[in-house]
């Protein structure tokens, strides 16, 4: 990318780059093959034009076509007289529609913490931010995990959310159901710095019971996407905000993940970055911890700690914790309870099935439950309790 | 010439007096109905007169005019029948016209002259009671089941003719039918290793909480419904009526008169507003939720019902009857019922188990989102259901039969009934503050709930209600203990947070 000179040159320049952006079917790898070697001003003339060289560094990205081109030069062209009608110039429309809904815009290769794209394989050609911009003094963490979480990774994520928030550390996250979400919210709640970077627009809430959260990290964080605003968020945008997510952290720590899932991409992105991947150890008979046990086994640190995540980060850890624990609530201290929380040891358990396990009836075993759900030992949903610790 | 006779027509599950004049004049043969008949009593027209004929007995051979007073009132179905043949045998002087005086007829006539029960023999007779009513054999003992002043039962309208002109005396009732050999109950026993099942079962029985079951197809939650069924107390005779009334008038079989035991009702899930609330084109009838009257009302597949037609039940569930208005006029229906219903958490038949259930969030919240927040919050008790394990379908141990645990349901409902009210359900806020005190354990473990998050304000009353039904169970006085409050809070929520709003989501 040339220097930028005047500010209507950098104008113009990021006017061009989001026209770009907005193109449908528009994504990172299709952006990176039409900025190779040419500025966004220059890619969107010679697209426009239609020219031989755009053309086959397009064409060499997978999925895109003859139609695709058209389509998309189309686009451009009414982009174009719009910009005519208008006298501005092109972009500056999008420009200003971003600027209204307060987004930034961040070219990554320019911005303060170029440093963090520097080596990056695949850096984004532009991010849009709401809040706080991403200071590269402040450490981040990355804390990923599965959408389908059980109350253990609950627990952790929390635990993990709030104890590095309260390290000051930025918990970076996927601002998914689950793992990613209950981290950020630990997080926010402690009045921690967060990152959350998201996979579509950022007026296109998903999921959508993430809604609040989404405003909060806006207001209080970092919110980052690679999308415009109207993109949709769509399946393959997914894998690749993991590798932003990935890229922005110094160190992942997975929480839980089954053994394919898109936490396992984020793994691999931040393996590719060397980023150092921790893993936190789950039962192994928990289809939830598939993942994070295969890593353990493959040579991962293993997070038992916040601790461990800070040290991993050269941060000198918390003074006042009780040493290797997440904090655990004092041991139950009926005999019941105590047999009720082995049976859950093995995998969440219905009423019925504890009842006929412990051989107690239906009364005692309602107390003990009341008393470890809450003592925070254990918790219920849907009719199946788990052992929450 | 002019006569009149006393009978009686159905309005929902109420009857209405209804008094049939015959005049005679000269002109033309011909016979008119006039006084706002349906169909079925028009075509009174064709059986009476066949029925008169094929008696031996004459037809008058001028103008015949019957009118069904008031005239106001709609007359439907043929339990007029008698009635009219009556009056014209009085108008042509073949019985006397005070023979008639005091009497009411019920029936509907064949064309040989056969006499018939009709549906809704209860209440038409008990709208007659002043008087001495005559109805068809077959439904002489649901008509002695209003109690009415004098019963008479004939088989034929020439066996009617002979007794109204003095010939012979009122034949003998017909015997009371032998006891049918008594349905083999389905036993609780059969119920085995679902623990949490079967004791919700036993205290919705005796509080008379509704009880929300969700589990996969063949957990048993068929079954269960038909125990819960078998733990209920006899009707009272108050009850008896009211029930017999309206099954009754919707013409269910009523072999021994009065139904002393609840019905169970089990509607298909396509069964449509008027289907279940009441309604009708024709009359209005009783819904499904008032032929349970006094009984259960079992939805299997409760997700599958239409939301419109579930959401017209709420009313009735708070109030205890339902008024159905239509075209034709506005009817009344009791409908105090136990409703059960089943459903199905997902369609993986995993159950929502974490982990395992391959069913998304979005799936699983499509299904429930169908049952609204308010009718699930009627629903005291709430809990999975699950096939019990091959183990203990094989060498389980069976529980207390049927016999054992309903006596211990009706002890229960004796101390509701003492308490003023049929079942603990009916107890309101104020009287469960005076009749279910806490103790000091189960206070603050209440109030440790409220502060969780776990209970609201909406849940506090009903959990309350129904600990207040584990110690009547039990034979406990109150106070309530910690330990009932735990077990009616684990019976209340156990489907979840994200179904049961009445904890806090």
């Amino acid at each position: 990318m040339s220097a930028v000179g005047s500010w209507d040159a950098e104008r113009a320049e990021l006017g061009a780059l989001i026209e770009l952006c907005s193109l449908p079917h528009m994504g990172p790898a299709r952006l990176r093959a039409l900025l190779t070697g040419r500025d966004a001003l220059a890619a969107i003339d010679q697209l426009r034009a239609g020219r031989a060289g755009v053309r086959a560094a397009l064409r060499s990205c997978r999925g895109v076509d003859e139609p695709l081109i058209a389509t998309w030069r189309q686009q451009i062209a009414s982009a174009f007289e719009r910009a005519a009608v208008s006298g501005h110039p092109v972009g500056a429309d999008l420009l200003a529609a971003h600027a209204r809904e307060g987004i930034w815009l961040s070219v990554p290769a320019l911005a303060d913490a170029a440093e963090i794209w520097e080596s990056d394989p695949e850096p984004p050609a532009l991010l849009f931010g709401q809040g706080i911009a991403v200071d590269p003094q402040v450490r981040r963490v990355g804390v990923v995990g599965t959408r389908r979480c059980t109350a253990y990774g609950r627990t952790v994520a929390q635990q993990l959310g709030s104890g590095l928030a309260a390290a000051g550390v930025a918990v970076v996250s996927g601002l998914a159901t689950g793992i990613d979400g209950i981290a950020q919210r630990a997080a926010l709640d402690t009045g921690g710095p967060v990152i959350g970077v998201v996979g579509s627009g950022l007026d296109q809430v998903y999921p959508a019971s993430n809604r609040t959260l989404w405003a909060d990290v806006a207001r209080h964080g970092t919110l980052l996407s690679e999308y415009p605003l109207g993109r949709r968020a769509a399946q393959w945008q997914f894998p690749a905000r993991n590798r932003i997510v990935a890229a922005l952290c110094e160190v992942l720590v997975v929480v839980e993940s089954g053994s394919a899932g898109g936490s396992m991409y984020t793994v691999d992105a931040a393996a590719e970055r060397d980023r150092p991947v921790m893993a936190v150890p789950g039962p192994i008979t928990s289809a939830a911890s598939a993942g994070t046990n295969r890593l353990l086994a493959e040579g991962c640190a293993p997070v038992c700690d916040v601790d461990d995540v800070l040290a991993a980060l050269g941060e000198p850890g918390r003074a006042d914790a009780p040493p290797g624990s997440l904090g655990f609530p004092a041991a139950p201290a009926a005999p019941l309870d105590q047999q009720v929380l082995d049976e859950l040891s093995a995998g969440p358990r219905t009423l019925d099935e504890l009842a006929l396990l412990t051989g107690t009836g239906l009364g005692e075993l309602a107390s003990s439950l009341s008393r470890l759900q809450l003592s925070g030992w254990a918790s219920e949903a849907g009719g199946w309790w788990e052992k929450a610790r | 010439m002019l006569a009149t006779a006393t009978t009686a027509t159905l309005v929902g599950v109420d009857g209405h007096v209804v008094t049939v004049e015959v005049h005679t004049s000269n002109g033309l043969p011909s016979f008119t109905i006039v006084g706002l008949p349906d169909a079925a009593c028009r075509e009174a027209r064709d059986r009476v007169r066949a029925a008169v004929l094929s008696s031996g007995l004459d037809w008058p051979d001028n103008r015949v005019t019957v009118n069904l007073a008031p005239s106001g009132l709609r007359k439907g179905g043929a339990a007029l029948d008698v009635a009219m043949a009556v009056a014209v045998l009085a108008v042509t002087e073949q019985v006397p016209a005070e023979s008639l005086r005091g009497k009411a007829f019920l029936g509907e006539l064949g064309l040989d002259g056969t006499v018939r029960g009709t549906a809704g023999m209860l209440p038409l007779t008990a709208a007659l009671s002043d008087r001495a009513v005559v109805v068809a054999s077959e439904a002489y003992h649901v008509a002695l089941a209003a109690s009415p002043r004098d019963v008479h039962a004939v088989r034929t309208l020439s066996q009617l003719a002979s007794v109204l002109a003095g010939r012979a005396p009122w034949p003998d009732p017909p015997p009371v039918p032998p006891q049918p050999a008594p349905v083999p109950v389905p036993d609780l026993s059969d119920v085995i290793g679902q623990p949490s099942a079967r004791r919700a079962v036993e205290v919705a029985a005796a509080g008379g909480h509704h009880l929300l079951m969700l589990g996969p197809p063949g957990a048993g939650k068929t079954m269960l419904a038909r125990r819960l069924v078998g733990l209920l107390p006899e009707l009272s005779r108050q009850c008896a009526m009211e029930a017999t009334r309206v099954q009754s008038a919707a013409g269910l079989p009523l072999p021994n008169g009065l139904a002393t035991r609840p019905l169970l009702r089990s509607p298909h899930h396509t069964a449509t507003v008027a289907a279940l609330i009441g309604g009708g084109t024709n009359a209005i009838r009783p819904g499904e939720i008032s032929l349970a009257h006094r009984g259960v009302l079992f939805l299997d597949e409760l997700g599958e019902f239409a939301p419109s037609v579930l959401d017209a039940m709420r009313q009735p569930l708070e109030e205890g009857a339902v008024r159905v208005s239509r075209a034709l006029g506005t009817c009344s229906f009791p409908a105090r019922f136990l409703l059960v219903a089943a459903m199905n958490p997902c369609p993986c038949g995993q159950a929502g188990r974490p982990n395992s259930c391959r069913c998304s969030d979005l799936v699983r919240q499509r299904y429930l989102r169908r049952l609204s927040g308010p009718l699930l919050d009627r629903f005291d008790l709430r809990i999975q259901v699950r096939p019990p394990d091959p183990d203990q379908l094989l060498d389980g141990i069976r529980g207390e039969p049927t016999a054992a645990v309903a006596s211990q349901v009706a002890a229960a409902r004796e101390r509701a009934a003492r308490r003023g009210v049929e079942a603990n359900v009916e107890l309101t806020g104020s009287q469960l503050e005076q009749f279910a005190p806490l103790t000091p354990a189960a206070h603050a473990a209440l109030r440790e709930r409220l502060r969780a998050g776990l209970l609201s304000g909406r849940g506090l009353h009903r959990v309350r209600c129904v600990a207040l039904t584990l110690c009547d169970l039990a034979g406990d006085e109150p106070p309530i203990d910690a330990q009932r409050l735990a077990e009616a809070l684990t019976l209340r929520a156990s489907v979840g947070r994200l179904y049961a709003p009445a904890t806090a989501a």
